[in-house]
């Protein structure tokens, strides 16, 4: 199906370890009697009592944990059901136990990404909530065939090219790609077979485009200054030979989408287009375990919840993430040991 | 045969399918050493344990040395985080084992000065079980004999004999055990505990000063330890006195030889220290009580070098324990919360004009000493509070004009509140495994405002751990907030944070001062931010001190014989305190002036210390303790599965009543080291040779015992929330006795699971769901005068040989008490039960229900209660299934259940068992009118081993209308439809103590009863009823 929205659905997944804006720095005290503002008080007589020798810190192990575990957004992650239930799929395990992620959420560039508050903005607003919520959104980041495509540069610079967001914001196209003459033509084999190669010229002598051409709506289409700059285009026309790409732009879904400007917005991020770059994610994203992750319904209803987003924008999301004790749980299915238990009564 | 086997098999069955004991425990780990089994369950305590480990092993070596201690077996230690502030418990019987709290301290006061918790709890656990599980070869020959350290049961109270010859020690008072703990651990600490502590020397000083009672060492157990506003805490601060001045005056290594239990010391406490010292215990104890008066009157001597302040009582009493006080300029007013014996702890007034105290709301779980953690917003008129303070603190809101109160965070496990005036947040200290962070409460939930104000927390702060902070206060301003910091080595400061940066690498903190282990507390702003005031013992006395926060100059406000507490500042005059008493806290007013010259008392424990260097050998180097390799050490570590570490704790010999004979037998424990799982198993054999002659029953059935009655046997198993018992012509100890008889013949079997709906204690919602099967039972299991009913047609109607029960119960509890409270004194009990009885094909039900109100009267402990109860068969049949029956007291002669029988359902004093008159019923509604008069405390009324605490009397009266259609129709002219009756009685309960902790209640009741629709039918029944062990 359409193949653009595997970059929405890579962004889904960054959307869910969302950009942190709260950093969190944990104090030491160390007091020593030379921390004294001065060496007594002023008129009162100091009660002498013994003290022994000065005693040794406690060696402790894992210590540092505590930091995350400290954390009210992490605590709130802990007792939010959707986030527990995710982390414990079988969908989402597969994955932690995967090298490509545990180097893209390691990485730099991730971290760039999650930190970057345009990117912050945008999946953190209630927009892209709704987006996430909405039903062509879950259809598109279930296609495994997406991220090929959304993961190239040619893809990224025909999403970012004025040209092409114009057209598809063209009510014309839309209602053109809708209609059952546009849906015959784009899935007639020896039609897609001719756009991937550059045929142009021999699919005119088609008759489904004959059809086609006599269409007002395609004709305007065809004339126009968008639809003449994007075929100009070298991504483009790279990116009309890539697989499923034709049926991508032709799908309604998709269209509907790219229209979205929260979507947009999105693609636009630098942070985000250079994790798109990082070979890692790229990887990731071509995984088998995260394309069954994506189709996992705990994971669409996850991000799609409103909280849950607030949740992941904050740094301990991702500190868990990267976390190996954290993963090491995940992995193991035993992600309920970090929360705080009582013996049953 | 096979029908008894059918029905054990299906009950059984049903246990085992039904529930795995293992699943619940899935998450407990375990590492052992050789001498330790440390067990956690939960992944944020983990970063403790290495150091847990260590700390145990340093100190456990140190005290086999001390103590030339041999264990009996490992040490099983629980790390838990049941609580907001650390604690521990430990016992050797029958296993040893020890439950520690990882939460921080409680710092008020510097009623528990500590170092490093885990290593101070690790000092003082062990010394208890080094105490207590120490032998002498008679002890271990008794060991030997009874397969383990025996823990008395109530059920064969023969079993408090065993135990002493197992572990004698054992039965001593409570500060005998705290007081060598408190001590040794002192000195293992470098000179950090309650032998060199502040507040116990404001609290021995405050006695001699006032001429208040110094209790004995029996007083203290009976009176001191209950009705004074310490609790409990006496034992801590008596006991490790008097082990400090036997240190001083004899050297500490007598008082480690008269705890030491090994070849040749004597068995008791108080023999053995008579044989160390060479007197008795009662005049070492009066030898000490003179010289702590000496002492004291020197320590008030030097404080009176320079004038003592002045200050003015705004009431005639004490308060008991208090929180900081809140300060409501607006309408002159103080709230605070207080906690004092004879009334519920709660949230107060104090009007500062009239200095009359005003009762606002009742605080659930309040603490000892600082009560609850309070902050104040003057634009709301709101006081803020916390509840569940010994357990996972709520956070509360009063409003103060409406009265309405509410619950705005649940376990949110923070305190030391401070309210910040300029964006209306609350500041606090979160406890969480172990760590201690200053988090924020927004007024606002931006994400979820539905949920309301203050429903939020944020981080702002997690300190290392080892280091605590506590005694919150934010500027007017909100700009900086002040707090007490400890760290690992019992030094604290009072510190400034910068609150802008706080959420910065670049946090900002000034250090006002290091009191060094002189605590600094309840510092606090002033309105105008110029000043701090708060206290501290830097003196050696709680004296209050200002800090100028332009300069950190830092003055003596207060030169107190005492001691002052939680300053409020009021004008440029007065200072609002409260000054220690013997009795509690005492709001007084103070003038606003610095003092010119603070004299230093001296502390008992420099100058023993000074004479005896020794003590100093006695710290344990956590250097030394570091260099401890866990992995080298480990011998083992993974799952702690109580299943699978179930062994025999014990077994000893049994002697029962069987109807009007006397059996011998033996019972055994099984269980795992943490008590999660346990079994109890009974055999006994009655010969006909044997009858009993003390209490033989009138019922002369009971004069006949069949060959197949010979044999006894019962079992009683637990693994977390199922129990199941089993009984085969079930025996009891107590039908030695009688009139109430438990032993029955045939089998008996049930199952039960009870699961806590709500557990927000006092608070609880329990259910519970029970089956029972019934082979060959003569009479009612349930209903002693309930037997042989039924003939003709109704006999075809049932199976006596075979019946089985279905029932559920759901219990709702909220019952609440006041410091030297011996019963609950105010709160509800309900309940209701449906019970299903199945026999011949036939099913008979019934619901039955409890409501039971009490109310606190205005007399301190006295309260009055309205016992409600009524039930009803769903069946006209007429047979032991389908009817209930009541009567008499219900307490046996020598007994071990509940010594006030007369409040239960089916109990109706008057009407003994003997009476020819037995009340049968279908359906019955019963209510109670009880009257209980506060207890008397003795304050000695025996003698060390053997003593009476108290003595409470309490009136009662009851109405009961029963209602019996069925033999009514059948048989008019003999059987009323309906019966009623009226009776009027009382009960005297005696509290009686032998060896410190076997408890026992001697009980004397009369009671008249009357039928109202006959009143010449008129009856008397007199009790005398002896309840053995708790």
């Amino acid at each position: 199906m359409t193949n653009s929205s595997k970059i929405l659905a890579s962004a889904v997944v960054v959307l869910a370890v969302a950009s942190g804006v709260y950093f969190f720095q944990g104090g030491s005290v160390n007091v020593a009697p030379e921390d004294a503002a001065g060496s007594g008080i002023d008129g009162v007589k100091k009660a002498e009592k013994y003290q022994g020798n000065a005693s040794a810190e406690p060696g402790l192990e894992g210590a540092d944990m505590q930091q995350l575990l400290q954390n009210d957004d992490f605590q709130r992650l802990m007792k939010d059901r959707k986030f527990v239930e995710l982390m414990k799929s079988d969908a989402f395990i597969e994955l932690s136990k995967s090298e490509a992620f545990t180097e893209v959420v390691k990485g730099d560039d991730f971290t760039k990404m999650v930190s970057d508050e345009k990117f912050s903005e945008v999946v953190g607003g209630a927009q892209f909530s709704e987006l996430a919520r909405s039903e062509s959104f879950k259809s598109v980041i279930a296609d495994p065939k997406m991220v090929q495509i959304a993961t190239t540069k040619d893809f990224s610079a025909v999403i970012n090219n004025a040209s092409f967001t114009t057209l598809m914001k063209n009510a014309e196209f839309t209602e053109l790609a809708k209609s059952p003459m546009f849906d015959k033509f784009i899935k007639e084999p020896v039609n897609i077979e001719l756009l991937r190669s550059g045929k142009f010229d021999q699919i005119v002598k088609n008759p489904s485009y004959s059809e086609l051409a006599k269409n007002p709506k395609f004709k305007k289409i065809a004339k126009s200054p968008a639809f003449q700059d994007l075929s100009k285009m070298e991504a483009f026309t790279t990116l009309m030979k890539s697989d499923g790409f034709v049926e991508m732009i032709a799908d309604e879904k998709f269209t509907e989408l790219v229209n979205d400007a929260q979507f947009t917005e999105l693609a636009k991020s630098p942070a985000f287009q250079t994790l798109c770059k990082n070979p890692a994610f790229v990887g990731l994203m071509k995984s088998e375990e995260f394309m069954k992750l994506a189709e996992d319904e705990k994971f669409t209803d996850l991000i799609s919840d409103a909280q849950f987003t607030e949740l992941a924008k904050s740094s301990a999301f991702t500190e868990a993430l990267k976390n190996d004790v954290v993963m090491d749980k995940v992995k193991t299915q035993s992600l309920n040991t970090l929360q705080s238990t009582t013996i049953p009564n | 045969m096979k029908r008894y086997s059918y029905i054990f098999s299906i009950f059984f069955s049903l246990a085992l399918c039904h529930f795995n004991p293992e699943n619940s425990m899935a998450q407990l780990n375990k590492l052992e050493t050789k001498n330790l089994r440390l067990v956690s369950y939960d992944f944020g305590h983990k970063y403790l344990l290495p150091h847990a480990t260590r700390s145990f092993e340093n100190a456990f070596a140190f005290h086999k040395r001390l103590f030339d201690y041999n264990p009996s077996e490992k040490v099983t230690i629980l790390i838990q985080d049941f609580g907001d502030f650390g604690n521990g418990g430990a016992t050797a019987v029958p296993v040893n084992s020890i439950s520690m709290g990882v939460s921080p301290f409680s710092y008020t006061f510097e009623t528990s000065p500590a170092a490093e918790r885990i290593f101070s709890l690790m000092n003082h656990e062990l010394v208890h079980v080094t105490a207590l599980d120490n032998s002498s070869r008679r002890d271990r020959f008794f060991r030997w004999m009874f397969c383990g350290k025996v823990l008395p049961d109530n059920e064969n109270p023969v079993s408090a004999l065993f135990s002493w010859y197992t572990a004698p020690r054992r039965y001593s008072p409570r500060w005998y055990h705290e007081g060598i703990a408190s001590y040794v651990e002192t000195w293992m600490g470098g000179g950090v505990g309650l032998a060199l502590g502040s507040y116990d020397e404001m609290v021995f000083r405050t006695r001699v000063l006032e001429g208040a009672h110094l209790y004995s060492a029996q007083g203290l157990e009976s009176e001191g330890t209950t009705t004074d506003f310490q609790g409990k805490t006496n034992s801590y601060l008596y006991g490790t006195r008097f082990m400090g001045y036997l240190a001083d005056t004899y050297g500490p290594d007598r008082i480690i030889e008269w705890v030491k239990r090994k070849d040749g010391s004597s068995a008791s406490y108080s023999s053995q220290f008579k044989r160390i010292f060479g007197k008795p215990l009662t005049e070492g104890w009066a030898d000490w009580i003179e010289f702590e008066k000496r002492w004291q009157n020197s320590n008030l001597d030097s404080i009176r070098k320079n004038p003592v302040t002045e200050y003015k009582d705004l009431t005639d009493f004490t308060l008991g324990s208090v929180s900081f006080p809140q300060l409501d300029r607006k309408n002159n007013k103080v709230y605070m919360a207080v906690n004092y014996p004879g009334v519920v702890p709660h949230l107060a007034s104090l009007d500062l004009k009239t200095g009359k105290l005003e009762k606002l709301h009742d605080i659930k779980g309040a603490a000892l000493f600082y009560v609850a953690s309070l902050a104040w917003d003057p634009e709301t008129e709101s006081i803020f509070y916390t509840t569940d303070n010994d357990e996972w603190r709520d956070l509360c809101v009063y409003e103060v004009k409406t009265g309405v109160n509410r619950r705005l965070q649940r376990d949110f496990r923070t305190g030391d509140i401070a309210f910040n005036r300029a964006d209306k947040s609350i500041w606090g200290v979160k406890h969480l495994n172990g760590m201690s962070t200053i988090v924020r409460i927004p007024q606002k939930n931006k994400d979820h405002p539905e949920k309301g104000p203050y429903s939020d927390w944020e981080q702002k702060l997690t300190l290392p751990y080892g280091s605590d902070i506590f005694d919150l206060d934010v500027s007017p301003d909100g700009s900086k907030l002040s707090a007490a910091v400890s760290d690992f080595r019992g030094n604290q400061s009072l510190l400034i944070y910068h609150t802008e940066t706080m959420d910065s690498k670049n946090m900002k903190v000034d250090t006002v001062f290091n009191f060094e282990v002189s605590s600094p507390q309840s510092f606090r702003f002033t309105d105008d931010g110029q000043f701090l005031y708060g206290v501290s013992y830097y003196s050696g006395v709680s004296n209050i001190y200002r800090v100028n926060l332009s300069n950190m100059d830092i003055s003596p406000m207060t030169n107190s014989l005492t001691g002052v507490f939680r300053p409020l500042v009021l004008d440029d005059q007065n200072i609002f305190a409260f000054r220690f008493c013997s009795d509690g806290f005492r709001p007084v007013t103070i003038p606003n002036k610095v003092c010119k010259d603070v004299s230093a008392i001296e502390f008992f424990g420099n100058k023993t210390v000074a004479k005896y260097p020794i003590l100093r050998n006695w710290q344990l180097s956590a250097a030394e303790a570091n260099k401890i390799n866990v992995d080298s050490i480990k011998t083992g570590e993974g799952k702690y599965k109580p299943l699978q570490l179930m062994r025999l704790n014990y077994a000893y010999p049994i002697v029962v009543g069987y109807k009007n004979f006397i059996g011998l037998g033996y019972s055994f424990n099984l269980g795992d080291p943490l008590g999660f799982n346990s079994i109890d198993f009974n055999i006994s054999y009655t010969p006909k040779s044997m009858p009993n002659k003390f209490a033989p029953s009138t019922d002369k059935t009971y004069d006949i015992l069949a060959d197949d009655e010979l044999i006894h046997a019962s079992l009683f198993a637990k693994f977390q929330r199922v129990s199941i018992s089993a009984s085969f012509n079930n025996a009891d100890f107590y039908d030695l006795f009688g009139p109430t008889r438990y032993s029955r013949k045939g089998i008996i079997s049930r199952i039960e699971y009870t699961k806590s709906l709500v557990y927000d204690l006092p608070r609880r919602l329990d259910f519970t769901i029970g089956g029972g099967g019934y082979y060959g039972l003569q009479g009612s299991p349930f209903f002693q005068r309930v037997k042989n009913l039924a003939s003709g047609n109704e006999e075809k109607k049932i199976d006596r040989n075979l019946y089985m029960n279905i029932d559920g119960t759901l219990t709702y509890t909220n019952l609440r008490s006041s410091l030297g409270a011996v019963d609950a004194e105010k709160g509800i009990r309900t309940s209701i039960r449906n019970l299903n009885s199945y026999s011949a094909g036939n099913l008979f039900s019934s619901f039955s229900g409890v409501l039971d109100l009490g109310f606190q009267l205005p007399v301190k402990h006295m309260s009055f209660w309205l016992r409600n109860s009524a039930g009803t068969s769903l069946s006209s049949e007429y047979n032991p299934f389908t009817r209930v029956g009541f009567g008499a007291f219900g307490n046996n002669y020598i007994d071990y259940q509940s010594s006030r029988r007369y409040r239960g359902t089916y109990a109706f004093p008057g009407i003994g068992f003997n009476e020819d008159r037995s009340i049968v019923a279908k359906d019955f509604v019963k209510t109670m009118a009880e009257l209980v008069l506060p207890p008397i405390r003795f304050r000695h009324f025996g003698g060390l081993n053997l003593y009476s605490n108290w003595m409470q009397f309490s009136v009662f009266s009851s109405a009961l209308v029963v209602r019996e259609p069925t033999r009514n129709k059948l048989y008019p002219s003999y059987f009323p439809a309906s019966e009623a009756f009226v009776n009027v009685g009382s009960q005297l309960d005696m509290k009686i103590v032998l060896f410190s902790l076997l408890e026992s209640t001697l009980s004397i009741g009369y009671a008249e009863a009357v039928d109202v629709k006959n009143t010449e039918q008129r009856y008397k029944e007199f009790m005398v009823s002896l309840k053995l062990l708790r």
